[in-house]
């Protein structure tokens, strides 16, 4: 009978290559399980942080994309309503008084005293205008003339109203209006600069 | 007496069986393994590529996101936000003031106003939300008017009921009698201001209980 050594030995060629593939095998779980595997829980965790930020970064993108948008919508609507309700005083500013005088006449209300301060809004490029005068006639008259302003194509704003007096024995009522528009304010460089083109094209 | 060792066998006996259970262990278990690491490194080699791939589109991404908030931050700069905001602001209060309408104002007046109370003064101005007069009486978004009266009465009572019916009525909130001087011996000056809401709905029921 052989010895145990030597039988394994002897079968040296049929256990021993699967012994080395299994310490091989081993040897590739554990670089994968200690080595692989915790690159590539690291490699996930920088993704997910790369996304988080990402995100972070797109939302910040969003919102700033929101306030541009808004911003040039107000700049838009800005210049929409300069366009559309302010000109300059030579331009615009006879047409507004004449308007008020109007108005009142149409109302049936007389006008008297008028005074024009101005004050100047340089911060926003523009000029107020107001247009305070004393009117008499009745409640009823007062009333038409003020639903006039309100209704009017131009941008007149009715600022105060202040009783002056009320008549005696009549319905006659003596008030002080303020009603002011708003004109743009001409820069102190137009005026050369007009006079320079005169001069180039004489 | 010693027996003696008779082997009457062809070829000598030999235990191969532990060899052979141990080789055939052996080979299963390298089988299952290498199954196994080839799966492992399959799957590990195909995250790699997945995770690899984006880090890069994230990476092109972030550099976009990078450059377009850069411009944006550019552009807004250059827009002068906070001059835009003042500007906004203001005209927003020129087109309430122009779009205020004074002919309700003056019925509102009406329906609260006793017989002797005449007004000689009445001047609105538009109200800023974050005002402390508008957040302690809890008006909330709605748009609220700062209106200043001044006006005569011959009657101390009839001031007080002026008082206690803007009170009263839904459109007016937190009067404020600011002052009261006697300017003859039958007539009282005073000076009030009170919040005035113009969009505020009034239900024929509510005027029934004001007037």
């Amino acid at each position: 009978m052989k010895s145990a050594a030597s039988v394994w030995r002897m079968r040296l060629w049929v256990w021993f290559p699967a012994l080395v593939l299994v310490v091989l095998n081993l040897v590739f779980l554990s670089t994968y399980r200690f080595l692989l595997a915790g690159q590539a829980q690291l490699r996930a965790a920088r993704v997910e942080r790369a996304e988080k930020e990402l995100l972070d970064l797109e939302a910040d993108r969003a919102a700033l994309e929101d306030v541009v948008e808004r911003a040039n919508l107000n700049r838009e609507r800005v210049d929409e309503f300069y366009a559309r309700w302010v000109a300059s005083e030579s331009e615009r500013l006879t047409q507004v008084i004449s308007e008020v005088k109007n108005l009142a006449q149409r109302a049936g209300v007389e006008a008297s005293t008028f005074h024009y301060p101005e004050e100047d809004l340089e911060d926003y490029g523009l000029l107020r205008r107001s247009i305070a005068f004393s009117v008499n006639g009745s409640y009823a008259q007062l009333r038409q003339f003020i639903n006039f302003v309100e209704v009017s194509d131009h941008f007149l704003m009715l600022e105060d109203v202040r009783l002056n007096e009320v008549g005696q024995g009549d319905s006659t009522i003596r008030v002080q209006l303020s009603v002011s528009s708003l004109f743009l304010r001409e820069s102190p460089q137009a005026a050369p600069e007009i006079t320079a083109q005169e001069n180039l094209s004489t | 007496m010693k027996q003696a060792l008779l082997n009457l066998a062809e070829t000598p006996f030999t235990n191969e069986r532990p060899v052979r259970r141990i080789s055939i262990l052996l080979w299963a278990a390298s089988v299952a393994l290498l199954v196994l690491n080839v799966g492992l490194y399959q799957q590990h080699i195909s995250h790699q590529h997945e995770r690899s791939t984006a880090i890069e589109s994230i990476e092109i991404r972030r550099s976009e996101a990078v450059t377009t908030t850069q411009r944006l931050q550019q552009e807004l700069s250059a827009l002068d936000l906070e001059k835009q905001n003042r500007q906004v602001e203001f005209l927003n209060t020129q087109i309430a003031k122009r779009t205020f309408s004074w002919s309700r104002l003056m019925d509102r007046l009406a329906e609260v106003l006793p017989e002797t109370v005449q007004l000689r003064r009445v001047t609105p101005r538009m109200s800023d939300p974050k005002d402390v007069r508008i957040l302690r009486a809890g008006i909330g978004s709605e748009q609220a008017v700062t209106v200043e009266m001044t006006g005569v009465t011959n009657s101390d009572n009839s001031l007080l009921e002026f008082v206690d019916t803007l009170f009263e009525h839904p459109s007016f909130v937190a009067p404020n009698l600011l002052n009261e001087s006697r300017r003859d011996e039958n007539l009282n000056q005073f000076t009030l201001s009170v919040l005035y809401l113009p969009d505020r709905q009034i239900s024929d029921r509510q005027l029934e209980v004001t007037r």
